[in-house]
């Protein structure tokens, strides 16, 4: 597959929707047939062509979008397959329902990243928005499978609702991070403002660094030595060295206990 | 003035059937032919075009709370079909619960010009005249709906005198801007409060120990005696019970003569033999209607694929509840008003009772032998979204098409059906009759649904296709009012519609006890059920259309 690279000609009257810009829908096209794609701006289709120069990348390498503005929404939307790379931020909904293949993002990210994501991995270089990992609107569940990284912070309700997959953020989360958690596994190396796993049912949230207090609805467990946490940390060595703790000792406190109570918070012991 | 040219006109209600004809429109009217002084501003040449009147659909589910739960309950529907904003037109989204927008687009693009809502509850008036407000392109009316209502069942129960029934009856229809009375599992939406999961036709409802049909009785009766053109419109008791065809016919003969309107009776018209237990009594029940003058019917066909349905009959939606595809519903009730009820569902040609349902459906249409009593409905989006009426109308129209499909289905109820060996093929002048004209008269719609001199000039202009579904999916003109609103297919301009309300003669003085009665027991004053004049146009509607009621003595 010959790839491609979109470069941005100029910074966006309005938000533009990129959906089905995707390396499996663009893949064996030609520049020419790209650039007359539509995408929406502000809701009105516009030729992908008069946003964006449509230039032949390098055989084999990533598609390609040279972002330059965070008005660039629905980035990777959907994608089942094959390499996405944006250099510079992306808008909000970027990942939206990711299948498969790799999402890269090399700035911050905006509000709703992965949301509904089923698979693949998505990488965000900066920081992500609110609502990392959460549920598609409407829905009952959030993130259901795949791996998230995230190299800097995220904001209020990461991974709201989040049934399964794995996320990963190197630096600290904002308010209710775990809200109504399902299952899955959310790992926050830099700890969390405000209270953690309000609603949390299932699953396990990993901080670096435990919180100023911790809910009422939390119970102390005690210190317990986790081997799985030394798995996790092999497996996501892989992904985003150091962020879950190198110590398999952690004290767990079990919540939320007013929605069953069959989840942990692990901060360091 | 505007001459459409030598179009050929379908227009059963001056019995016209495809006569070649000039149509003049002037002011947002149809007007006699002029002389040869007048100035003609525009001409469209039609030769060899089809022209009938706006088609009128006079049961679909456009409003009134049910449909705002459907969408809560279904953003996957929403996810699935989105529709961006073009030229003058909002964005929407939705197939099987589309949004307002989309709605009103979706119909004025497929030549219908007006909808009515058959389940507004009176205490949800305000957000039904709010929501159709807010669907452009056609006119829109409402049905109130009463027979499970606390108070109406508390008069039936103390033996109230006819007189304070109608007064309660025209009361409702004047507060809630209203277009005709409907009756939903007559009592039973109230005794479901009460456990029963069961209510027949004769049997006394648990708490009031009236029977559905002294509820029918009494409504058709109110109905008839205030002077409302459409007659009681009654969604029977017993919907989807295998056996229900003898209920059905019970419910036919409740009225005593009086003028009936059943609703989506293929959910009404099933039986109890075959080794399922589930068979097709629709030669019964079309013998029926073809029999008694007094009964009309709106099918509520049912297609294949994804839909929602969404009733006010909460016992037999608790029952469907099963069936829900996706996995999730809503049953409740409203204000001791009624009750509503939301299931998913996704209708397949493979599964029997689907595939039988379906046949039976298009049964009724071939075998009632009066189109002026027959009407075009999936019940929307209960048997199917309204956007499938061109592939209905091609099912209709079309034997061979139509025995295509039956060799698709489930191939056990092909076989028990008997809708290979009918060879009716609707005509167009039978299509505009059961879409346009016969829907109109029983509305009391009197210059709609038909193309004479003095009508509003809501026309539809479609090339003749042999294939009646390309053919009436993408009608080549429309005009609402006068105005060209489609072209191929394609709204080039969005117009708001109006409302049509009924204004029935009744006696003010049941406003005393009915003050008393929301004092006393419930949430809101009475004087907030209201819905004035004023806030129809406020809603959204273009203009209120009243129609004046001719009360008939007792
Ligand atoms: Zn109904
Ligand atoms: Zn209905």
């Amino acid at each position: 597959m010959s790839a491609m690279t979109l470069t941005l000609r100029a910074a966006p009257a309005g938000r533009i929707d990129m959906s089905g810009v995707l390396p499996e829908t663009l893949g064996g096209r030609t520049a020419g047939d790209i650039a007359a794609q539509t995408v929406r701006l502000d809701g009105n289709p516009v030729a992908l062509g008069d946003l964006f120069a449509v230039t032949p990348g390098e055989a084999g390498a990533a598609l390609l979008i040279r972002a330059g503005s965070g008005r660039l929404d629905c980035l990777g939307k959907g994608m089942t397959a094959g390499t996405l790379r944006v250099e510079g931020p992306a808008g909000h909904y970027a990942g939206q329902g990711l299948r498969g293949g790799e999402l890269l993002i090399e700035g911050d990210a905006g509000d709703c990243a992965a949301n509904g994501m089923q698979g693949g991995l998505l990488r965000i270089a900066g920081n992500a928005g609110d609502w990392l990992g959460a549920a598609l609107i409407g829905d009952r569940a959030g993130m259901g499978g795949g791996v998230v990284a995230v190299a800097g912070d995220a904001g209020d309700r990461l991974g709201d609702r989040m049934r399964r997959g794995l996320i990963l953020v190197r630096g600290k989360a904002g308010a209710a991070c775990g809200a109504r958690l399902l299952a899955g596994t959310l790992v926050v190396a830099g700890g969390c403002a405000g209270a953690p796993g309000p609603g949390l049912r299932r699953g396990s949230l990993i901080l670096g660094r435990a919180p100023a207090t911790m809910p009422a609805t939390y119970n102390d467990a005690g210190v317990a030595d986790l081997s799985w946490l030394g798995l996790l940390r092999r497996h996501a060595e892989a992904i985003l060295p150091g962020v879950v703790p190198d110590s398999p000792r952690a004290r767990r406190h079990m919540g939320d206990l007013a929605c069953g109570g069959k989840g942990e918070i692990l901060v360091p012991a | 003035m505007l001459r459409l040219k030598g179009g050929r006109l379908y227009d059963p209600e001056h019995g016209v059937d495809g006569l070649v004809r000039d149509l003049y429109v002037e002011d947002g009217r149809i007007v006699a032919a002029p002389g040869p002084e007048a100035r003609i501003d525009s001409e469209i040449d039609l030769s060899g075009r089809v022209v009938m009147a706006g088609a009128i659909d006079l049961h679909t589910h456009i409003g009134g709370g049910k449909m705002n739960i459907a969408r809560a309950l279904l953003p996957e529907d929403h996810r699935a079909d989105p529709v961006p904003a073009a030229g003058g037109m909002h964005a929407g989204c939705g197939h099987a619960a589309p949004s307002t927008w989309t709605t009103g687009y979706r119909y004025a693009e497929m030549g219908y010009t007006a909808c009515f809502e058959p389940a507004m509850l009176p205490t949800n008036a305000r957000h039904a005249h709010l929501e159709m407000g807010d669907i452009p392109m056609v006119d829109k009316g409402a049905y109130a709906m009463l027979g499970s209502d606390d108070f109406f069942l508390r008069l039936l129960a103390s033996g109230s005198d006819q007189r304070l029934i109608n007064d309660y009856v025209g009361w409702t229809l004047d507060a809630s801007q209203a277009m005709a009375i409907k009756v939903v599992n007559p009592g039973g939406i109230s005794a479901f409060k009460f456990n029963a999961r069961n209510l027949d036709l004769d049997e006394a409802h648990p708490h009031y120990g009236v029977t559905p049909r002294q509820v029918i009785r009494a409504l058709a009766r109110a109905v008839h005696e205030l002077g409302v053109a459409h007659p009681l419109h009654v969604h029977a008791s017993n919907l989807g019970i295998p056996g229900n065809a003898d209920t059905t016919l019970a419910t036919m003969a409740a009225a005593e003569g009086l003028p009936i309107h059943l609703t989506h009776i293929q959910f009404h018209s099933y039986g109890t033999e075959g080794e399922r237990g589930f068979s097709s009594e629709a030669e019964r029940i079309a013998d029926a209607i073809n029999r008694m003058r007094n009964v009309s019917a709106d099918v509520g066909q049912i297609l294949f694929g994804q839909t929602v349905t969404a009733s006010g009959d909460n016992m037999s939606q608790h029952r469907n509840r099963r069936h829900a595809s996706p996995d999730k519903w809503v049953v409740m009730d409203i204000e001791c008003d009624a009750g509503c009820g939301v299931v998913p569902f996704k209708y397949k040609d493979r599964n029997f009772v689907n595939a039988l349902q379906w046949a039976i459906g298009l049964e009724l249409f071939l075998r009632v032998s009066d189109p002026w009593r027959i009407f075009l409905t999936t019940d929307h989006p209960n048997g199917a979204p309204f956007t499938s009426y061109p592939h209905l109308i091609r099912l209709l129209m079309d034997r061979g098409f139509r025995n295509a499909k039956l060799d698709e289905i489930n191939a056990e109820a092909a076989a028990h059906s008997q809708l290979r060996s009918l060879e009716r093929e609707y005509s167009l002048y039978e299509i505009a009759v059961m879409t346009r004209a016969a829907p109109a008269r029983s509305l009391g719609l009197s210059d709609r649904g038909h193309l004479g001199a003095g009508a509003a000039a809501d026309i539809v202009v479609y090339r003749d296709d042999a294939d009646r579904e390309a053919m009436f999916e993408k009608p080549e003109y429309v005009f609402k009012d006068g105005q060209l609103v489609v072209r191929d297919g394609r709204v080039v301009k969005a117009v708001n519609g109006a409302l049509h309300a009924v204004k029935p003669e009744y006696d003010k003085g049941i406003e005393k006890p009915l003050k008393d009665y929301f004092d006393r027991y419930m949430t809101v004053k009475m004087e907030h059920i209201r819905v004035s004049d004023d806030e129809i146009c406020a809603c959204g509607a273009s203009k209120l259309i009243p129609h004046a009621c001719k009360g008939r003595a007792a």
